[in-house]
């Protein structure tokens, strides 16, 4: 369902309105020039006007759909990465989806993409959310779950959207749990960044401090890395101390 | 006739002060000990601040650095299990027995390895 209203004012058409779909509210705007003499004023969209102005709204009614088809993506898009910060598989997965399709160069799914990356842009997530330990119970077994995935990039998109609810030590453990971390997953990684945020990754991973989320988050790598070294054992690679203790 | 009187007041001071820090741990003695047991890896340093911390009245300080200069001189065997014993420590579920197992380490000196574990054992859920 639809509703909307419009005025043509300097010229113009303007519809300002809201689409109620499955997913929520989904508002939109929409604006284009009208044929010169068109009176100014509100326009009722349900009766019919001028021949010209008649091919306008139609021109509109394109464009609207359009609009709220961008605007459904987006809102969707939304609810996916709240979902997904909450540890829902099933978010996850689509995201992943998206991820895997956008790189296929499919046209919504480069839509999808771009809303994604832009409302995790936007809305950072935060350490004040009060989830709760069982949320972060969850979060922590989707974090698990996730890196068995089997591509570097799925691991990646997981490690983004759940890594920064997590603290040090335990975000260490898991990722250390989970595949080797190897060069080729640290590139799959940065390619999720920025180019400045993926220097910033880069900087953490190799021990020096940049204060950023992207520089934690490669802090968090090395330190990972570190204890699957540990494990086999290369003490001298990776601690000189614990190398010296051991006796190594 | 007054720079001798100087000097013994001086001497005096210096003798007074020292003295007054015998087997106290002070927070400088504290920051150079907490040093040398986290990232001191030179045997026979340690042993040197070992016997300066004995001659200080820090009995227990100096004890500490030995044992942490006797990690390396331990025999083939011992370090192989240690090693074992410390891998496995940090492939394990076991929150008990990797807290057992730091504590061993702290107490025969490997702190890096004590604290590595600590931190393993923080993260496990």
């Amino acid at each position: 369902m639809i509703k909307a209203s419009a005025y043509v004012k300097q010229g113009r058409l303007i519809i300002i309105g809201v689409a109620q779909l499955r997913i929520g509210p989904v508002p939109f705007t929409y604006d284009c020039v009208v044929p010169e003499g068109t009176p100014e004023g509100p326009l009722d969209l349900n009766q019919k006007g001028s021949e010209t102005l008649e091919q306008c709204l139609t021109d509109a009614e394109k464009g609207i759909r359009k609009r709220i088809q961008k605007g459904a993506i987006k809102v969707g898009a939304e609810n996916l990465v709240l979902r997904a910060r909450q540890g829902d598989q099933n978010a996850l997965a689509m995201l992943m989806a998206i991820r895997k399709n956008a790189k296929a160069k499919v046209p919504k799914a480069l839509v999808a993409f771009k809303a994604v990356k832009e409302y995790i842009e936007d809305h950072p997530p935060t350490e004040d959310v009060r989830f709760g330990y069982e949320i972060k119970k969850n979060m922590s077994l989707a974090l698990a779950k996730h890196v068995e995935a089997d591509t570097p990039m799925h691991y990646a998109l997981g490690v983004l959207t759940i890594l920064p609810h997590l603290d040090v030590n335990r975000s260490t453990v898991l990722l250390a749990d989970g595949p080797l971390i190897t060069k080729n997953l640290i590139d799959a990684i940065c390619k999720n960044f920025s180019i400045r945020q993926s220097e910033q990754f880069i900087a953490g991973f190799s021990g020096k401090y940049v204060a950023s989320k992207p520089c934690q988050l490669g802090h968090v790598f090395r330190k990972a890395k570190e204890l699957q070294a540990l494990r086999k054992g290369a003490f001298h690679l990776c601690n000189p101390i614990i190398s010296y203790e051991l006796g190594v | 006739m007054l720079v001798p009187i100087a000097i013994a007041a001086t001497t005096l001071v210096i003798y007074k002060v020292v003295t007054s820090k015998k087997g106290e741990l002070t927070a400088e003695r504290q920051k150079v000990y907490d040093t040398a047991m986290v990232s001191l890896a030179d045997p026979a340093k340690l042993r040197d601040l070992a016997e300066a911390f004995d001659k200080e009245g820090l009995a227990y300080e100096a004890d500490m650095l030995r044992k942490r200069a006797a990690l390396r001189e331990q025999p083939e065997e011992q370090k192989v299990a240690r090693k074992k014993v410390f891998q496995d420590a940090l492939k394990s579920t076991n929150k008990t027995g990797i807290a057992a197992v730091a504590n061993a380490f702290e107490k025969e000196g490997a702190l890096g390895a004590a604290q590595q574990l600590r931190e393993y054992l923080a993260g496990l859920m």
